[in-house]
């Protein structure tokens, strides 16, 4: 058990990043990564949302949806739980944490729709993994997601002061920026587990 | 607080409306997909069977498998016309993405007679996924238990690795292995 | 009305203009199959979802706005996706989780919330339409460029002949993201030159 839980931490950390590898959770990624600190605020919040949301949608999917049949209300459920919890933090931030909660501004209601959440959350179901598996998952996932996040915006705030040709300037360079990280991401998946 | 009962009351009254009108498409879909997928394995089974000469469709027997260390979950045993029986065994191993679902066809002198890769949505496109190739796969007709991957030319009881993509065709090797020990378990008691 | 509807594909194209939906956009274009089958499953679902959304803005209080819209979106696209499954289980297979998470492409959300919020049904139905043509679009020529130069292929078809040694990148994760920066500059490139002519 033990085992099988860090194999799921460290494949959902480094080999099957969610960004740079399975694609979820790009919005944020590209919009929040022009400076290292936002991106760690954004990437503790996400992993917040992601571990709880984990929790919760395994209990709903498992002790409601499952047991009667309702599988097909799966999106729908899974996505007014993720909106709620992420108005909570939302709430709960802006009472202890003002400074973090200003930094974040718009970014922090955009988590409902970050994929990442919601897939993180698709992909334990299809997985077939119990309660502890599924945070683990999720809390994971989240922490390649944040990991991914801040080395990029490390990356980004140098790149604000290289000479970068005019049509490459802005999102276009980024991307390739992404890209070249992306490749190093994909030397991980030589590991074998 | 009265405000909160309303509002809650016109989301909730949505959702339900959404609710419904799903409900209503699931019964209208849920057939058709139950019966797509058992279609699909019918099909899946016939065809990795189909080299070993006529079998009586409707004496299929299937078997629920659940061992650990062992990837497969289910053998379905076919009578041959002219005596003797074939199994067609569902199996999942882990490949480089996740699972790939895979069908094997065993007869009872434990050769193998075909594979098909059934779902390969998981491995990397261009390189794990080029294993639902029947280049790849077709390799596997005649074989016997322990199967063994090679990266060069393949001699006897081996099976050429796909270029670049040795997980990949480990894992289809591993779920063919697993299928044979289960055909032999069966036979055995 | 013809504004209205190309105004998505063109002047606010969602993937090169207003950069949203890049989720699906980076991780479904390994083949054109794909990229089109994803791009067709959002347009159904814009359009319907804004339809919807427009009938109903009058009655919805604002402050669960949000909240109703997703909803109603949801509910869209698992019609989809039961659609997907039961008619064209192979697609259904390719797309995988990225059918349901139409519901977060910031695209449908974002026309909800800026245009079907405001306008009437039919209005609402050529913008989704619009924008979901703008999508497909991107979809294609990304999966284009990817298929091509990852497999050699469009459609599955055989273009650069038996000699070319596909370069795999292209279709996996780092291909996506790079191919697409480049994309972009060619776009900018040819902003800018039409700028200088005007």
């Amino acid at each position: 058990m033990l085992r099988e839980v860090l194999v799921i931490s460290i494949s959902a950390i480094f080999i099957e990043n969610f960004v740079l590898v399975k694609f979820l959770g790009i919005c944020p990624f590209l919009g929040v990564s022009k400076k290292i600190q936002t991106a760690v605020g954004m990437g503790m919040a996400v992993t917040f949302v992601m571990a709880m949301s984990s929790a919760i949608t395994w209990c709903i999917d498992t002790f409601v949806l499952q047991k009667f049949g309702l599988d097909y209300l799966q999106t729908i459920a899974f996505i007014l739980v993720i909106a709620a919890l992420v108005q909570l933090v939302e709430m709960f931030l802006q009472k202890m944490l003002p400074a973090l909660y200003n930094a974040l501004g718009i970014y922090l209601p955009l988590i409902t729709t970050n994929c990442a959440v919601l897939g993180s959350a698709l992909l334990n179901i299809q997985n077939e993994y119990n309660f502890i598996k599924s945070v683990v998952f999720g809390a994971s996932a989240a922490i390649g997601f944040t990991l991914a996040i801040v080395l990029f915006a490390g990356v980004r705030e140098r790149l604000e002061f290289s000479d970068i040709p005019e049509f490459l300037k802005g999102f276009p360079i980024a991307l390739i920026t992404a890209g070249l990280i992306s490749i190093a991401f994909l030397g991980f998946s030589g590991l074998q587990l | 607080m009265r405000d909160y009962v309303r509002l809650s009351g016109i989301l909730f009254i949505i959702t339900a409306v959404v609710a419904f009108v799903l409900s209503i498409a699931n019964s209208a879909t849920n057939e058709r997909i139950n019966s797509l997928a058992k279609a699909a394995v019918k099909s899946a089974q016939s065809e990795v069977l189909k080299g070993a000469g006529d079998i009586e469709l409707d004496t299929a027997q299937t078997f629920e498998y659940k061992t650990d260390n062992s990837s497969v979950s289910s053998i379905t045993k076919y009578q041959k016309t002219d005596g003797g029986s074939l199994f067609a065994v569902s199996c999942a191993p882990k490949g480089y993405g996740g699972e790939i679902s895979m069908m094997v066809g065993v007869d009872d002198n434990l050769t193998i007679i075909g594979i098909n890769i059934i779902d390969n949505a998981k491995e990397t496109p261009g390189l794990g996924s080029e294993i639902g190739k029947s280049e790849f796969y077709n390799q596997f007709g005649g074989k016997t238990p322990n199967i063994t991957i090679t990266k060069g030319k393949p001699s006897d009881n081996e099976i050429q690795a796909v270029t670049g993509a040795t997980v990949s065709s480990k894992a289809v090797v591993n779920g063919v292995n697993d299928a044979i020990a289960a055909v032999q378990e069966v036979l055995s008691t | 009305m013809k504004k209205t509807f190309l105004n998505g594909v063109i002047n606010e194209n969602p993937t090169f203009v207003q950069l949203l939906g890049m989720c699906p956009l980076l991780a479904v274009t390994t083949s054109v199959i794909n990229g089109i089958g994803m791009g067709i499953s959002a347009t159904v679902v814009l359009i319907f979802s804004n339809v919807a959304i427009s009938l109903i803005r009058r009655l919805v209080p604002d402050k669960i706005r949000i909240a109703s819209y997703v909803v109603v979106i949801a509910g869209f696209v698992t019609l989809v996706d039961l659609i997907l499954k039961a008619y064209l289980p192979a697609l259904s297979r390719s797309l995988g989780i990225f059918i349901p998470l139409i519901v977060v492409n910031c695209i449908i959300l974002a026309r909800a919330e800026a245009f079907a919020s405001k306008n009437g049904p039919l209005k609402s139905a050529l913008d989704g339409l619009g924008m979901g043509l703008g999508f497909t679009i991107g979809l294609f020529t990304l999966s284009s460029v990817r298929e091509i130069i990852g497999n050699g292929t469009i459609f599955g078809i055989s273009v650069l002949g038996s000699n070319y040694q596909p370069a795999i990148m292209a279709i996996l994760p780092p291909g996506a993201f790079i191919l697409l920066g480049l994309i972009l500059g060619v776009i900018n490139i040819y902003k800018a030159r039409r700028k200088g002519n005007a």
